[in-house]
């Protein structure tokens, strides 16, 4: 399979495309999720794989806003599923941030165990990363959970 | 002699991109290697990279683990932009103005310092 992966960590990067790599997928990594996004809307991506949190970009915002949030954690990776949704057919939002530590990683809690989201066609899965030995994200296991996704009955959009 | 190496992406209107020049034969000067790259094909970081864009700082700290930015600047909005930015990542980004408006201080030093640092620890 064709796999995005999205992650402002080098080392989470560096992980995930050793392990899906190794799994034989074709793994195409980004740390901006701009660039993400326009990746995505091309087409060709069978999954994509997603942080929650990363540093907000420059885009459109204008001088007292870049002072203001560029380079601040925002939680990215919502908008992106709806962005994405209907371009990759499986997408996956894996924080690995505390949910005791931000407001945005304490939602996540919403969705444990939830397995039937599909948005504009595409399945979803929201759910805190399972973490390796060395302290990366386990890739390989989120993907494992994404493609379990079954039975899809709750069409958000 | 193991030395300090650097990467330099100043963006300039200019081909010539003049500053870029003088800064690598500064830090040359100084003990630097200049590198082409941010990371080379062995995923290895340089120690230090120089840049003239926030964009670019914040997108250098997503590319790499340990190499520290410097930031510079010419004018009011960069600064107050630049220094919001460093503040997120006080570790990794130090923001001076390219040339201090009023008094004498400037980016070069502490880049200077910076290598004499690194170079001191590499050799120790």
């Amino acid at each position: 399979m064709k796999i995005l992966l999205v992650d402002d960590a080098v080392s989470n990067r560096r992980a995930g495309k050793s392990q899906l790599t190794a799994l034989g997928h074709e793994v195409v990594v980004t740390s901006e999720y701009g660039e993400a996004r326009a990746l995505a809307c091309k087409g060709g991506f069978d999954i994509a794989l997603l942080d929650l949190l990363m540093p907000a970009e420059a885009t459109t915002l204008g001088t007292k806003a870049r002072a203001e949030f560029l380079g601040c954690e925002i939680a990215i990776g919502f908008p992106l599923i709806l962005s994405m949704a209907g371009n990759v057919g499986r997408i996956a939002v894996a924080t690995d941030m505390n949910h005791h530590n931000h407001p945005m990683s304490a939602a996540v809690d919403w969705f444990m165990g939830v397995q039937k989201l599909v948005v504009n066609g595409s399945h979803v899965l929201i759910l805190h990363a399972p973490i390796c030995e060395d302290g990366c994200k386990n890739w390989a296991k989120v993907l494992d959970q994404l493609m379990a996704c079954g039975s899809f009955t709750h069409d958000l959009m | 002699m193991t030395q300090a190496t650097l990467f330099i992406q100043y963006e300039s209107p200019n081909p010539a991109n003049p500053i870029a020049a003088v800064i690598a034969q500064i830090a040359k000067g100084c003990g630097a290697v200049i590198r082409d790259k941010l990371i080379d094909d062995t995923d290895i970081e340089t120690d230090l990279a120089f840049v003239n864009s926030a964009e670019t700082a914040l997108r250098f700290i997503k590319e790499t683990e340990h190499t520290v930015i410097f930031l510079s600047y010419f004018n009011k909005n960069e600064e107050t932009e630049s220094h919001a930015l460093a503040s997120r990542f006080p570790t990794r980004i130090k923001a001076m103005p390219i040339v201090e408006r009023t008094g004498e201080e400037n980016i070069l030093i502490p880049l200077i310092l910076a290598i004499a640092e690194i170079n001191k620890e590499k050799n120790q």
